[in-house]
C-alpha cells in the first residue's frame, strides 16, 4: 500500500489556487496591452477597455489572496519564509551545480540529496517570484492611481512594471514546467498544490530526502516500509 | 506628401485668444467655464492667479491655449510674453512611441493624431509627452489633443486657429516653406534690433508647429531642450524587445529540456536514485547517494 505525506495545507493550497488564476489573467490582459501587435489577444483596442478592468480586478485578487492567507494563518508565512531563507550549505551548492545538467539530461545526471524542505533552486526562484511580485504590485498601484503621481515617477513605474513582469514571467515558466510535472521526473507533484496536498512517501524521498524522513516520523509513517 | 507645419510668431501675437476660441468652435468643444466641469477642477487650479491665461492649462475640452508669461528683465522691468500651448506634432513623437494601441499615430503630413476609436484612455501618452499635451477625458475615457484640424487641411483649408488669427502671428503651409519664412523673419528682426529665435527646427526630430520666440523657451513655459524621456525610450525600445527575447529563450530552453527527456518517466528517475520500488530499503543517505552515482 502506498503511504502519503501531507506536503501543503489547505490555506497554502487555496492561496496558490487563487494566485495561479489571478496571475494567468494578469499576464493575459497585461500582454494584450504590451504592444499594439498583441492587442488582438482581447479582440483589439475595444477589448482592451474591458481587459484593463479585468487586470485591476485580478490585481486585487493577486494582492488579496496572500493578505487573507496571512490573516488566517500567519504561521504559514513564517514557515514558508524560513524554509525559503534557509542558508545554503555544501549540499545545496552541489545540488545547484547538477541542476541545469539534470534538466537537459535527466537520464545521465541525477540530483544529489539535500537537507532542505524546499530544493535550493526552487528557494532561489520562489524568492525571486516573491520579490518581483512586490515590485509589480507597487508599480501597478502607481500606474493605477497616476493622477496623484508625478509623470516622471509614473514613467518609472511603467518601465519597472514591465521589467518585473518579464522576470516574473521567466521564473514562472520554469516554476510551471517543473511544478506541473511537464518535466517528467516531477510528474504528480502538482497535486501537492492543486489537489489534496499529499505526496507519496517515495516521491517525497526522491525530492526532499531529509524532509521526508523528518515528516515520516512527525506524521506517523513507518518510514522503512514505505519506499 | 510633403510635411505641413504651423508657424507661430510670438512677436506678432497680441493674446486675443481668437485661435483658442476658433479651435473650440471648429472642434465643437464646450467652454471650460459654465459647463459644470470648472467646479471639478482641483482647488489650486481654481485659485485667482491674476493672469489672463484661462483655463490654467490644457484640458480635454481645450486643445489650444494662449499662454500669458511674465518675464522680468535685468532692469526690473516686466514684459508679457504671449505663447501657444498645443500639440507640437513632433517627428519623434513620445506619445506615439508610448501608445500601446496605435491610437496615437503619425500621419502622412507629419502631424500626429489620436484616433478616439482606438484610444483606451490608458494615459501612457499623457505621461510620455515632454510638453504635457495630451489630456484625459475621464467621462469618454479617451485622451484629447490638437489634430491640426485634419478635416480642414484635407480640404485644402488652413487649421481653424490659423484662419482666425487677426495679426498674422500664425501661418500654415509646407514645412520647408515655413522654415524659410521663419528664417526671413529672424534676419529682419535682427536688423531691427529685436532678436527672435526659432524653436522646433531640430527639437524632437523636428516639430510641425514652429515657434519664433523673443526669449528663451523656458520663459514661455516650454522645455529648453525637449526630448523623449529616457524612461519612455528604455521602456518601449529596450525593455519590450529584450523582454520578448527573454520570454522566447526561456520557452525554448524549457522546450529543449522537455525534448531531451522525452520517454524518461518518474518511475525510471526514482529507480535510478532510490533503487527499485518496494524493496523495503531505507531512503539513501547522503553518503550512499554520492557513492551511488558519482
Ligand atoms: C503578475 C502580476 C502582473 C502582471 C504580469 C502584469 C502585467 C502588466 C503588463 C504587461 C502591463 C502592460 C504594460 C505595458 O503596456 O507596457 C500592465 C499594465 C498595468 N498593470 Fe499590471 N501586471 C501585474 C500586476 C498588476 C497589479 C498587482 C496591478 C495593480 C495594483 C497592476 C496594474 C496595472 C496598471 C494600472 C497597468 C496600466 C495599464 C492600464 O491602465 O491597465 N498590474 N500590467
Ligand atoms: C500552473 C501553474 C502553477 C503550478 C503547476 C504550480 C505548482 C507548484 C507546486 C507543485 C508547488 C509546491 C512545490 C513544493 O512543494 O516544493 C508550488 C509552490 C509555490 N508556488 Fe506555484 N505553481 C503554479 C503557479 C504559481 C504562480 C502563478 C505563483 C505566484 C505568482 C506561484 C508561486 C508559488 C509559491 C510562492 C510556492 C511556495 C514556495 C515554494 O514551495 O517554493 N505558483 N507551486
Ligand atoms: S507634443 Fe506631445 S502629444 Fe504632441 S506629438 Fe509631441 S509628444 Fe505627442
Ligand atoms: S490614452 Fe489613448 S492615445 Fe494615449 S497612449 Fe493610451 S491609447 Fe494611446
Amino acid at each position: 500500500m502506498t503511504e502519503y505525506l501531507v506536503r501543503h495545507g489547505g490555506v497554502a493550497r487555496a492561496i496558490h489556487w487563487v494566485h495561479t488564476v489571478a496571475t494567468m489573467a494578469l499576464f493575459y490582459t497585461g500582454i494584450a496591452l504590451y504592444t499594439p501587435g498583441t492587442n488582438f489577444l482581447v479582440g483589439g483596442p475595444g477589448g482592451l477597455a474591458v481587459s484593463t478592468v479585468v487586470h485591476r480586478v485580478a490585481a486585487v485578487a493577486f494582492i488579496g489572496a496572500p493578505i487573507l492567507g496571512i490573516l488566517l494563518r500567519p504561521q504559514g508565512l513564517t514557515h514558508m519564509l524560513k524554509a525559503l531563507l534557509k542558508p545554503w550549505d555544501r549540499q545545496d551548492w552541489l545540488w545547484m551545480k547538477k541542476f541545469v545538467p539534470h534538466l537537459f539530461a535527466a537520464r545521465k545526471v541525477h540530483l544529489p540529496p539535500h537537507s532542505g524542505e524546499i530544493k535550493a533552486g526552487q528557494r532561489l526562484a520562489s524568492l525571486g517570484i516573491i520579490a518581483f511580485s512586490v515590485v509589480i504590485v507597487v508599480t501597478g498601484f502607481l500606474l493605477w492611481f497616476d493622477g496623484n503621481v508625478p509623470p516622471g515617477a509614473v514613467r518609472w513605474a511603467g518601465l519597472l512594471h514591465d521589467v518585473a513582469m518579464i522576470f516574473l514571467g521567466a521564473l514562472l515558466m520554469g516554476h510551471i514546467y517543473l511544478g506541473a510535472g511537464i518535466f517528467q521526473p516531477l510528474r504528480g507533484m502538482v497535486w501537492t498544490m492543486f489537489g489534496n496536498g499529499k505526496i507519496s512517501y517515495r516521491d517525497a524521498v526522491y525530492n526532499w530526502p531529509k524532509w521526508a524522513e523528518d515528516q515520516a516520523s512527525a506524521q506517523g509513517l513507518q518510514k522503512r516500509k514505505m519506499t | 506628401m510633403a510635411d505641413k507645419a504651423i508657424l507661430f510668431d510670438a512677436s506678432r501675437c497680441i493674446g486675443c485668444k481668437g485661435c483658442q476660441v476658433s479651435c473650440k468652435r471648429w472642434n465643437m468643444l464646450p467652454a471650460s467655464i459654465g459647463t459644470g466641469t470648472w467646479q471639478d477642477l482641483p482647488e489650486e487650479q481654481r485659485a485667482f492667479t491674476a493672469s489672463y491665461q484661462n483655463p490654467s492649462d490644457l484640458r480635454a475640452d481645450t486643445m489650444l491655449l494662449v499662454t500669458f508669461n511674465e518675464l522680468q528683465g535685468d532692469d526690473g522691468s516686466l514684459s508679457l510674453l504671449m505663447g501657444r500651448k498645443s500639440c507640437m506634432h513632433c517627428t519623434d513623437a513620445a506619445c506615439v512611441l508610448a501608445c500601446p494601441t496605435g491610437a496615437a499615430s503619425k500621419q502622412p503630413d507629419g502631424t500626429v493624431r489620436i484616433d478616439h476609436e482606438r484610444c483606451i484612455g490608458c494615459r501612457y501618452c499623457n505621461w510620455a509627452c515632454p510638453f504635457g499635451i495630451p489630456k484625459w477625458d475621464e467621462a469618454a475615457n479617451t485622451s484629447c489633443m490638437c489634430w491640426m484640424c485634419a478635416d480642414r487641411t484635407a480640404e485644402g483649408q488652413k487649421p481653424a486657429c490659423v484662419s482666425a488669427c487677426p495679426t498674422g502671428a500664425l501661418d500654415y503651409g509646407e514645412r520647408p516653406a515655413m522654415l524659410t519664412l521663419a528664417k526671413a523673419r529672424i534676419s529682419k528682426a535682427e536688423a531691427a534690433g529685436r532678436p527672435l529665435s526659432l524653436y522646433g527646427e531640430k527639437e524632437m526630430g523636428g516639430l510641425h508647429v514652429l515657434h519664433l520666440l523673443q526669449a528663451k523657451p523656458s520663459a514661455y513655459g516650454l522645455p529648453d531642450n525637449p526630448k523623449v524621456p529616457d524612461t519612455v525610450t528604455a521602456w518601449q525600445s529596450v525593455v519590450k524587445p529584450v523582454g520578448a527575447a527573454i520570454g522566447a529563450l526561456t520557452f525554448l530552453g524549457l522546450g529543449l529540456s522537455y525534448l531531451a527527456n522525452v520517454g524518461y518517466s518518474k518511475k525510471q528517475a526514482q529507480q535510478a536514485v532510490l533503487g527499485p520500488e518496494d524493496t523495503g530499503a531505507p531512503p539513501a543517505t547522503a553518503e550512499e547517494e554520492k557513492a551511488g552515482h558519482d
